[in-house]
């Protein structure tokens, strides 16, 4: 008989399911959860995909500006001086990128498993550098050295995503729960 | 890990878009089921919704990290789980290990009774903390042992047996309920 009455409360349990989901949150919920999500989101014009399109349009401008001065006589207009100039500031860039990379490694050794999306961007956005770097080659311009830049500041912003986030992640695993509940 | 469609896909991806009705419609898609979720733990209106909103405010804030290997509201609820445990270990309303909690007495008396979803909720809001977390996890959530084990941080046979006195004690509660109407 007891456990006869075990098995029926689990029977009435499970038959009854959604009944136990009865109460409603307070409005103020979504008011307050609103508040807190406008000031930590971050703006349209700062999110990933925004930056993707950015990168996107940046190149086909450049593409088609090439193009349009590929039909006129080409002009090397760009000393050399200018190119050492561009090399510091990729060599700079490259090293922050190579840094916070070790930096992400470091931190997946451990157990924290973080979604590794942000690699195939990374990807991404190194084969679209080859692409402009091989332009740059053939035709240097002003232009193709701010894409090449935008490109180098976008691995950047993402890295530093994904820092943050692997850093939020391990907070919150710091508070483990424990066996006194 | 490969993304296996799931139901409501496509307002995440709206979210992650940065279309800011999408958080709503989510919101309104999954607040009532969470916040039942929490108030089965934490036993209080007021601590559930404090634990609903820092749910979903994480949820938002790491929406780029749910890899879509299980549905949005199994990963939704994962989270509330954990808030609301992290919300009554902080309290510390009981420091007494789980195993040591109450002494579960013998059922003496057989009694004839029905179940309702009235008496089941309010024995459960009698039991301690600790039992009521894993027979609401067993029993309402869904999860097995092995998981109930690995969120609560304890071993998989005393997951089972927490139920199975839990379940005692509920009994016991109710009926105490039912001496006391007659």
């Amino acid at each position: 008989m007891k456990d006869e009455n075990k098995d029926r409360l689990e029977t009435f349990v499970k038959t009854n399911r959604q009944n136990f989901d009865q109460e409603v949150p307070g409005d103020h919920v979504w008011v307050d959860i609103d508040q807190r999500i406008s000031r930590t989101l971050k703006p349209w014009y700062q999110q990933e995909v925004w930056l993707w399109r950015a990168a996107s349009v940046v190149l086909l401008m450049v593409s088609l500006f090439l193009y349009q001065n590929n039909k006129t006589p080409a002009k090397h207009y760009i000393a050399n001086n200018n190119n050492h100039e561009f090399d510091q500031v990729e060599g700079y860039y490259a090293s922050m990128i190579s840094e916070k990379r070790s930096q992400i490694d470091l931190f997946q050794e451990g157990k924290i498993e973080a979604d590794d999306a942000y690699v195939v961007d990374l990807q991404r956005l190194d084969a679209m550098y080859e692409v402009l770097k091989e332009e740059l080659v053939r035709n240097p311009s002003k232009e193709m050295k701010d894409a090449l830049t935008l490109n180098l500041l976008i691995r950047i912003d993402l890295l530093n995503n994904q820092l943050q986030t692997i850093e939020e992640l391990d907070r919150e695993e710091e508070e483990p729960v424990g066996k006194s509940v | 890990m490969e993304a296996t469609y799931h139901i409501h896909t496509e307002i995440v991806d709206r979210c992650l878009a940065g279309d800011r009705t999408a958080y709503e419609e989510i919101y309104r898609l999954y607040a009532r089921a969470m916040l039942n979720v929490s108030l089965r733990i934490t036993n209080d209106q007021d601590e559930a919704e404090d634990v609903l909103q820092e749910a979903f405010v994480s949820a938002f804030q790491y929406l780029k990290t749910y890899n879509r290997t299980a549905s949005f509201g199994a990963w939704l609820k994962r989270i509330v789980v954990n808030k609301s445990l992290n919300h009554i270990k902080r309290k510390k309303l009981e420091t007494t290990p789980m195993e040591d909690e109450l002494d579960v007495v013998e059922e003496d008396e057989e009694i004839e009774f029905e179940y309702d979803v009235g008496k089941v909720k309010r024995a459960m809001e009698q039991l301690p903390d600790g039992y009521r977390t894993v027979f609401s996890l067993y029993l309402i959530e869904g999860y097995d042992h092995g998981e109930i084990a690995q969120i609560m941080g304890v071993t998989e046979s005393t997951s089972k047996s927490q139920y199975n006195r839990s379940k005692k004690k509920l009994l016991e509660i109710i009926k105490q309920e039912v001496i006391y109407e007659r």
